[in-house]
């Protein structure tokens, strides 16, 4: 005798319960982040999105990297609710949508991670829809939504009939049914207030974001891509045919012609890349000397000349420079040239090459010191710093890639590790506030830029208001030149005005927020306006 | 007419069925948000109707792609051959609707956000078949 219940099929219950984790994360997300700000219900939003993660994929725990990532992405959630700034939030974004990207498929480089995580957010829809597909595909037959509502057609038309004529009959019944209308009237029009427009899409956005995370899209592209990768060089031997599709290959047989195909190949491209890497040498040497002829060695501020204009040349020339640096690096040791015997004059121009990009690096970094010197910090300021550090990672690599003979897959997988670890870091400090105290602290010997202080974050506001009579005495010394040259003051300068303005549009948000918002940094600054009697306490 | 042709008929329908039903939940949804005059329900079967008669270049498009690609090439790049046609025409679209209306209201932009996004849902819906039509498919 047949069984007559249906074999439960393990992967369908995974796929079902897949889908009402995504509806109760949408819901969830619903709940705590409409018309809140990302605080402490990031805390409850993440532990959900995290739970159902490692329930949904339990192998991906025993991952080394798993586990490093987990922890950058909790540091930048403590700092999602301890310093609460943009950068916090993007890195807690960012982190997260990695974190399930390597969770759900098998990487190892941040970038095919990425694509993953791409690829689920584009396949998103389908991902939802699929498990319910298949499970109604499996579901025995007679039993599905269509046959229950040919079996209610019929008697729910008559119901329908008889009590509009037991209504018109009855006055009684009538005034009871219109009674129970009035009162579903009230119910749904309530229903519809909470279910409103903005809050439905609010909740596909909750969908959107649930499931990019939890659903793992079909299409495994990017790990089957990366499987192929490894970060060892092999010596391959490559027919001419084949290589000639490549375009790296035709663009070099366009310049070198005859030469770049014959038995002596990879000696004239070695021979190529000796002497160009000689010339750029020589060439790049000549920007250094003048770098530290004026700027390490005798370096003063010249008077007409603003130094944001000194700065700004030398980065953009640095990103010139390492982005052209790495591309001909590149170029050269792509292939079997790493395995040339004759290679020797080639690596050390390589080695020199990187090494002054290393001095234009310091060389920028002294601009930057100048600038900071004189003008004090700010966002972009710090940026160069970042991205000097970056470059400097950069360069690191592009060594142990040529010393190691390592494929360009390592050199971006390493950078990338680099960079999310720079970032997640970054993310400990409130750059507000660390603005704000480095700036007045050196009010004596560094030109304030006053309306830059009041645009900084709400943070940053205690620390201003307890400077206000600097502010107050920039105030009056702008009135005053104005007063001098014979112009009418506006009040563009009213610095002291626009931090009052600013106060009281914190004091106002604040108001509009519940205990989800709730965040350390906002508590700080609460508690000092409080402190100071501005915030009259409800208590 | 070939069996085969009417099935790829019956799934650019299905994608443009799917879509327009996308695009006018998603438009009515943006515009009742930015606009509070816009009253949804009424306007829905409005948004469906003229969603539908100028998204028909659309369904035509990802059928011609569908019908000269079929078995030709492999499913994912067919499927991102239809998911690029289609969003192409589909911006193509809304350009016509725009002109034809004359409308160069900031708010109108949203259309076309909703537009985009009813495409992809749509297309990503039925990756599926669209795989089934690729070269390689007995071979995944």
């Amino acid at each position: 005798m047949k069984n007559p219940s249906p074999e439960i099929n393990p992967t369908m219950n995974k796929d079902i319960s897949k889908v009402i984790l995504v509806a109760a994360g949408a819901v969830l997300f619903n709940l705590v982040f409409w018309n809140e700000k990302l605080a402490i219900n990031t805390v409850l939003f993440d532990a959900f999105l995290l739970s159902a993660l490692f329930f949904l994929y339990p192998r991906a725990r025993k991952h080394a990297i798993v586990n490093w990532l987990l922890l950058g992405h909790v540091v930048c959630l403590a700092m999602v609710v301890v310093h609460n700034t943009g950068l916090s939030k993007i890195a807690f974004t960012i982190t997260l949508l990695l974190l399930a990207g390597f969770a759900g498929y098998t990487h190892r480089s941040a970038w095919f991670a990425g694509g993953s995580v791409l690829m689920n957010i584009v396949m998103v829809a389908a991902s939802f829809v699929e498990p319910i597909k298949l499970s109604k595909g499996q579901a025995v037959k007679g039993k599905g939504f269509s046959r229950i509502i040919r079996f209610a057609l019929l008697p729910l038309l008559l119901v329908i009939v008889f009590f509009c004529i037991y209504r018109l009959a009855n006055n009684m019944f009538s005034e009871i049914a219109g009674q129970i209308e009035l009162q579903l009237g009230i119910f749904f029009s309530h229903f519809f207030d909470f279910f409103s427009w903005q809050r439905l899409l609010f909740l596909l956005l909750g969908l959107l974001i649930t499931g990019s995370v939890l659903l793992k899209s079909k299409l495994n592209y990017f790990s089957t891509r990366e499987a192929r990768m490894h970060d060892a060089l092999l010596r391959c031997k490559i027919p001419l045919r084949k290589k000639r599709e490549g375009t790296s290959f035709r663009f070099v047989e366009m310049i070198m012609g005859k030469m770049a195909s014959g038995t002596l190949a990879l000696k004239n491209e070695n021979t190529t890349g000796i002497i160009s890497l000689v010339l750029l040498n020589v060439l790049l040497l000549g920007v250094n000397l003048i770098d530290i002829n004026f700027l390490w060695l005798n370096f003063q501020y010249k008077a007409g000349e603003p130094v944001y204009k000194m700065v700004h040349e030398g980065t953009e020339l640095l990103i010139v420079s390492i982005v052209l640096a790495m591309a001909i690096l590149l170029f050269f040791f792509k292939g079997n040239l790493n395995f040339y015997k004759r290679n020797r004059w080639l690596k050390y121009g390589a080695y020199a090459w990187i090494a002054q990009n290393g001095l234009l690096v310091c060389s920028v970094l002294l601009r930057d010191y100048y600038y900071i010197l004189k003008h004090g910090l700010a966002y972009k300021r710090i940026g160069v710093l970042f991205f000097l550090l970056m470059v400097l990672v950069g360069l690191i690599t592009v060594f142990l890639k040529i010393w190691s003979r390592k494929t360009n897959y390592f050199l971006f997988r390493v950078n990338a590790w680099a960079g999310i670890t720079v970032m997640v870091l970054a993310t400990t400090i409130h750059w507000d506030e660390f603005i704000a105290g480095y700036n007045l602290k050196r009010k004596d010997t560094v030109e304030l830029d006053v309306p830059f202080l009041l645009s900084l974050s709400d943070k940053a506001l205690p620390l201003l208001d307890t400077n206000i009579v600097v502010l107050q005495n920039l105030e009056n010394k702008l009135k005053t030149d104005a007063e001098r040259v014979g112009n009418v003051y506006g009040c563009n300068s009213c610095f002291t005005g626009q931090l009052k303005n600013r106060e009281a549009e914190f004091v106002q948000k604040q108001k509009q927020y519940s205990w989800l918002s709730w965040n350390y940094a906002d508590a700080i600054t609460k508690r000092y306006f409080e402190k100071k009697k501005t915030i009259v306490s409800t208590r | 007419m070939s069996n085969n042709f009417l099935k790829q008929f019956k799934l650019a329908c299905k994608i443009w069925l799917v879509a327009v039903i996308a695009n006018a939940f998603l438009a009515v949804s943006f515009m009742s948000i930015i606009n509070g005059n816009w009253y949804p329900w009424q306007q829905l079967g409005l948004v469906l109707l003229v969603g539908g008669i100028f998204s028909i270049p659309c369904m035509i498009a990802v059928l011609i792609i569908i019908a000269l690609m079929a078995k030709r090439v492999n499913g994912m790049r067919l499927f991102w051959s239809v998911a690029a046609g289609g969003l192409t025409v589909t911006v193509m679209a809304y350009t016509t609707f725009m002109n034809l209306v004359g409308g160069n209201n900031r708010e109108l932009k949203y259309l076309l956000l909703a537009a985009i996004l009813a495409a992809m849902v749509s297309v990503t819906t039925f990756y599926r078949s669209l795989f089934k039509w690729g070269r390689d498919f007995n071979s995944i």
